[in-house]
């Protein structure tokens, strides 16, 4: 994402971009700058996100000229939200990062009753009370049943 | 003769029946209904997110769809971010076959993790959505549909059950070079003093390419 909104004229202001879009408190965030030609150094301003005021970073060698990046870890308790921590490169150039942080849940989560763990009764159940149903009905049956008129005694 | 005969043996048979109905009866009423989910075996959760990933990550698109065919499973997803209490947002249990994603993170195949969230059981259902992802292994495949019609798929590397008290939050949802995937819901011994589940299971998932 490009960001860069400063304040001064458009062409001073260098290409600036951050990965990962958002970050989470405690991960590695990376700062990428395009500084352009007769830059030696660049500076990144990590007061805003609870970081050290000033974090050179790294020079990038490439065919890209003016290049600089810097990989910080953001603090675990930094508040979700967007900040905006700047960057100046040695030629007069700055510009402001956009690091989004977002919100990462406390705990885990809250994903069942317990409902396969604590209901007893299988079909069992229902076929065992299904069995006393029909033994006491023939059991009635067997009892109450009188032998047909003529049959042996 | 014969009717004596016949009435002695419905009587014999009958009360057969009475008790081996008691006797399964009350086995079953005893037995639990569909059993409390299974957890991952140890093993499982030993491979680590290792190797070169070379492949290309996908432009953020809103999940609508969880596929797990090894547990069959097929369900709708919503979009969810956190509770007043800054735990995860997850659907109401009167929709157990519900999964959600956790939006404030990133989509399915954009680099770092997307988290899904499910119930593994709920009341009326009995064993919800995500009730069987304790028997994943690594290797089974989960696919995701995705708002841009694309389907990213994504190979389980780990699975593992770790106690809510210690949930390694920063390992679920640490930002990966890799677009990764977790599957999250209870499981463990279910406390029936707070009524909830001691643990919660996690699968872990890589990216392994879309189409679509």
């Amino acid at each position: 994402m490009l960001a860069g909104a400063a304040p001064a004229a458009a062409s001073q202001v260098p290409r600036i971009s951050v990965s990962p879009i958002p970050s989470a408190p405690g991960t590695a965030t990376t700062f990428e700058v395009l500084c352009g030609a007769n830059t030696t150094s660049a500076t990144l301003f990590g007061g805003v996100i609870g970081l050290s005021e000033q974090i050179p970073m790294h020079h990038v060698r490439g065919p890209t000229t003016g290049k600089f990046r810097a990989t910080v870890m953001l603090p675990v308790n930094i508040a979700p939200g967007t900040y905006r921590p700047s960057i100046d490169c040695s030629n007069g150039f700055s510009g402001f990062a956009v690091v989004r942080v977002s919100p990462v849940p406390g705990g885990g989560a809250l994903t069942g009753d317990g409902t396969t763990s604590t209901q007893t009764g299988t079909p069992l159940t229902e076929i065992g009370l299904g069995a006393i149903a029909i033994g006491v009905l023939g059991g009635a049956v067997a009892l109450f049943l009188r032998p047909r008129a003529g049959s042996a005694r | 003769m014969a009717d004596r005969g016949a009435r002695l043996w419905l009587a014999c048979l009958s009360a057969a029946m009475i008790a081996g109905g008691a006797v399964g009866a009350s086995i079953g009423s005893h037995q639990l209904r569909w059993g409390a989910p299974q957890t991952p075996p140890v093993w499982a959760s030993r491979n680590g997110l290792h190797g070169k990933w070379t492949g290309k990550p996908l432009a953020r698109s809103v999940p609508e769809l969880i596929s797990i065919p090894r547990i069959r499973v097929r369900a709708k997803v919503v979009a969810l971010g956190l509770n007043p209490d800054g735990t995860a947002a997850i659907p109401p249990l009167t929709q157990p076959d519900l999964a959600s994603w956790f939006d404030p993170g990133p989509t399915p195949g954009q680099r770092g993790t997307a988290v899904f969230f499910g119930h593994v059981d709920a009341k009326k259902a009995g064993p919800a959505v995500f009730y069987r992802i304790g028997t994943l292994r690594p290797g089974n495949l989960i696919f995701v549909t995705l708002r841009d019609r694309k389907v990213a798929a994504f190979r389980v590397y780990s699975a593992a059950l770790y106690r809510k008290s210690a949930f390694p939050t920063a390992t679920v949802y640490r930002y990966t070079r890799w677009p990764t995937l977790r599957l999250v819901t209870c499981g463990g011994p279910f406390d029936r003093r707070t009524h909830h589940y001691l643990g919660n299971i996690v699968v872990f998932a890589k990216f392994v390419g879309a189409g679509g």
